[in-house]
């Protein structure tokens, strides 16, 4: 039990290993000024959800069909990414770890409210840790948070939380960033679902999936009136539908749209098209334990072949990053530039050096379960011809896919979403890892990551979770062509959605 | 007649009870399970276990059909699964009402101005009429309904704004705030609709306007008009109930493709986001209730014919 005590002069050199975010953080500097002075704004912001969960949503951030993105107006996390991919504080303002790594202290910010009334303190943090890792509410982020030790999250005094981890994690504040960590009332229960009573920018006002939603603004906000004075989330589930409705002047803003939906806002002047990079990626799997791809040089040459500037403009129209082979995106913090050029000549000399001069004959399972994947796949047995591989594409139905040829067969297509380089080099490339796709094992790489979790110094970690992309981008299963961006139009009027990051609270409208 | 009018309605009774078979086997077919379908790649060995357990699918296939379709015989149509403790009947009750709302209005404005169209065209027959009306018919019937709703939505609620583009309403909204809504999707199905039904009046004009009894009328120097309404038309009509059935039944269906661009919330649209979700339990439901619809207007049609038709009348009499 160390809640860790020390001078300034050490603090001060303490916070400096946290880097930058901390520093601030600790100075007391907030981000975000509580500005009693900014006008209320005025207007009402359309906003359009996908209706996931066919008109299900419930407002609790815990829940598996969480209502997005209603849940990010009215509730705040303890942390958020700012716009150069570190945290900085919110319903937190500083925080520090012992130094093992094992032991969190957050300091929570004073005077919050929540929309009911009640004072944000320490007992809501936990209250919201305790109702994520629940059994009975089958949150997805009981996984991620699976680190703490649930039962020894105290409160030493009403605005400080010390949270005790089951094993050392440098980056810990990385995974309160998990939408199920926004913070709700001690107590609530069910009724968090359908109340949505939180500390953020906006409150509750009706509550209809299928229809409208609409929220007002909080105008006691701690970091000040939200920029517009209504936010309506209308609920269109069909991406065409969705690309109608905002030309016809319906909603505002879209998010997660299509490169042909986008082909076609372009044509209109009023609107305009936000392109965003993501860490989005699809990828080609080689089984690493099966013939032919237990031997790296004929994984490397099946990297080679691939062409991955022409992937993105064919594939992506353009909308899209060129990846090197590991899955930690241009983003990240820790991202390491890998460049993989297309070899042909030096793949077919692998191949040759693994007996393979004759050529090689290999079958590409695919499915249009990703809309990125049969193009992709296309396009990868053209450019393996090139050198002497021939690929056979087999395309299978999107049922079954992930049960019957996934993690099945030894050379097939898969594709997962954005993750943090320490959460996806662990959850997919670890070994033994339950979605470790190219059943890779690889003592050194997972050395890496466990000392990259115990190194609290930032640049040695950095340095760490590089080396681990680097052994993995030349060693391991995984083909990855690309990243693919986030694709978002708006109004010209709506101001403030440039940005990856960006908040709904300093979103205005104009004229 | 009541004992055909008997003998019709089990015929539609067996075959209600083909079809649900034929929906169960067709879910049956999937590849791999129901479970591994809905868990997709979240499906470790104990998620598997615990939802084939929660969907019985560890009990013996016939067990389970004859639980499923007692169940919905009696009224209890199960549960949705990817909607949580939502019952199957006010999820599809709610939404088929406005689907059909939908259908009403389509059929009640289109049916009436395919049949007005469709006997223009045979009076006219290879005339300046009859080759426009049946020009625009053709062209309504080989476009399809998604690319008419589309046309319809650009024209109507981007270029000139006037109407709402797609439904912004939810499933429980009064009849009053989802009319606005409602007028263009119900326009497109009308295109198409009476298109089909236009042509169908049309050839069973022409025909009756050859027949030998229209010709001894003309010759008994009734007037053009008389023959016309009173002998022309409700012979000329007679064949067309069935094309209307069919085409009223197969609202039902186009309703699916419609209600996804409009975001209308009907059971079209139910029917869209439940396959997307592998949610079976609900499928199952809206293929029975779409089977259901179908037959019901079948059923109707043939009654109708009876009724209409001396000559059948009088030999099931």
């Amino acid at each position: 039990m160390a809640v860790q005590n020390h001078s300034r002069r050490e603090f001060l050199r303490k916070v400096a290993f946290l880097g930058m975010t901390s520093v601030l953080a600790a100075c007391g500097s907030m981000p975000v000024a509580n500005t009693a002075d900014k006008p209320a704004g005025s207007g009402t912001l359309r906003l359009v959800h996908t209706l996931e969960w066919a008109g299900k949503e419930v407002l609790s951030p815990a829940s598996p069909n969480r209502f997005f993105p209603t849940i990010e107006l009215l509730y705040n996390r303890l942390v958020r990414m700012n716009e150069a991919g570190t945290l900085v504080p919110e319903l937190a303002t500083a925080w520090k770890s012992n130094e093992a790594a094992t032991e969190w202290t957050f300091t929570l910010r004073q005077n919050v409210r929540f929309h009911n009334g009640a004072s944000f303190t320490a007992k809501d943090v936990i209250y919201t840790l305790q109702n994520v890792m629940n059994p009975a509410i089958e949150s997805p982020g009981a996984a991620v948070l699976e680190i703490v030790d649930a039962k020894k999250v105290i409160a030493p005094d009403d605005f400080t939380v010390v949270f005790a981890l089951k094993q050392p994690h440098a980056d810990f504040p990385l995974l309160l960033l998990h939408y199920a960590m926004y913070i709700i009332p001690d107590g609530i229960g069910e009724k968090i679902n359908t109340t949505g009573i939180g500390t953020g920018p906006f409150k509750l006002t009706q509550l209809a999936p299928e229809g409208v939603t609409t929220v007002v603004a909080n105008l006691e906000y701690w970091a000040g009136k939200p920029g517009v004075a209504q936010v309506d989330i209308v609920g269109i589930a069909d991406t065409e539908a969705r690309t109608a409705a905002l030309l016809a002047n319906q909603i505002d803003y879209v998010e997660a749209t299509s490169p042909d939906s986008v082909d076609l806002i372009k044509q209109k002047s009023d609107y305009k098209i936000y392109n965003l990079p993501s860490g989005n990626w699809p990828v080609f799997v080689m089984k690493t334990d099966e013939a032919p791809f237990d031997d790296n040089r004929v994984r490397m040459a099946m990297k080679l072949v691939v062409d991955r500037e022409a992937m993105v403009t064919s594939v992506l129209k353009g909308y899209g990053k060129v990846a090197g082979d590991h899955p930690v995106w241009p983003g990240d913090q820790y991202y390491l530039d890998v460049k993989r050029p297309r070899d042909v000549a030096k793949a077919k000399a692998l191949l040759a050096e693994a007996g393979h001069a004759t050529g090689l004959e290999v079958t590409l399972y695919t499915s249009a379960i990703d809309e990125n994947m049969i193009p992709m796949t296309v396009m990868y047995k053209e450019m393996a011809a090139e050198a002497g591989i021939i690929v056979t594409i087999q395309q299978e139905p999107a049922d079954g896919y992930w049960n019957d040829i996934w993690m099945k067969k030894p050379f097939c297509c898969s594709s997962w979403g954005e993750r943090t380089a320490d959460q996806v080099l662990n959850e997919v490339f670890r070994t033994g890892a339950t979605w470790n796709e190219t059943f890779w094992q690889n003592a050194a790489f997972d050395g890496l990551l466990d000392e990259a979790r115990q190194q609290l110094d930032e640049a040695k970690r950095k340095a760490l979770y590089q080396q681990a992309q680097q052994l993995l981008a030349d060693e391991g299963g995984a083909i990855i062509p690309f990243f693919t961006d986030g694709l978002s139009a708006a109004h010209v009027r709506v101001k403030g959605v440039d940005t990856r990051y960006f908040e709904y609270s300093n979103v205005t409208l104009q004229g | 007649m009541v004992w055909y009018v008997v003998q019709r309605c089990i015929g539609a009774l067996m075959t209600l009870f083909i079809v649900a078979a034929v929906i169960f086997a067709a879910t049956e077919l999937l590849p791999g399970d129901v479970a591994t379908a809905l868990l997709g790649r979240d499906a470790t060995p104990k998620r598997l276990a615990q939802v084939r357990a929660q969907l019985r699918l560890d009990r013996p296939v016939s067990e389970r059909y004859w639980a499923w379709f007692g169940g919905f015989v009696q009224g209890d149509w199960g549960y949705s699964l990817a909607r949580p403790n939502q019952a199957i009947i006010p999820l599809v009750g709610e939404r088929l009402l406005n689907t059909m709302w939908l259908a009403f209005i389509a059929a009640s404005v289109g049916i009436p101005i395919a049949i007005m169209l469709g006997v223009i065209a045979g009076l006219y027959r290879d005339h300046v009429p009859d080759v426009v009306i049946s020009v625009i018919a053709l062209v309504g019937m080989s476009l399809p309904e998604f690319v008419i709703g589309s046309l319809l939505m650009l024209v109507f609620g981007v270029m000139w704004a006037i109407l709402p583009a797609i439904t912004i309403v939810p499933p429980n909204a009064s009849f009053g705030q989802l009319l606005p809504s409602m007028i263009l999707p119900a326009w497109t199905l009308m295109i198409v609709m009476v298109a089909y039904i236009l042509r169908m009046v049309r050839s069973s004009m022409i025909d009756v306007l050859q027949s030998e009894y229209v010709q001894m009328a003309y010759l008994k120097g009734m007037s053009r008009q008389m023959v016309i309404w009173r002998y022309a038309i409700p012979t000329a009509l007679l064949p067309s109930i069935n094309a209307i059935a069919l085409t009223v039944a197969w609202l039902i269906g186009g309703v699916v493709v419609v209600e996804t661009v409009f975001n209308f919330p009907g059971i079209g649209r139910l029917m869209t986001a439940a396959v997307g979700d592998r949610d079976l339990p609900l499928v199952q439901a809206l293929g029975l209730v779409g089977a259901a619809f179908y037959i019901g207007v079948n059923l109707v049609a043939d009654i109708a014919t009876l009724w209409l038709t001396p000559r059948l009348r009088t030999q099931y009499w």
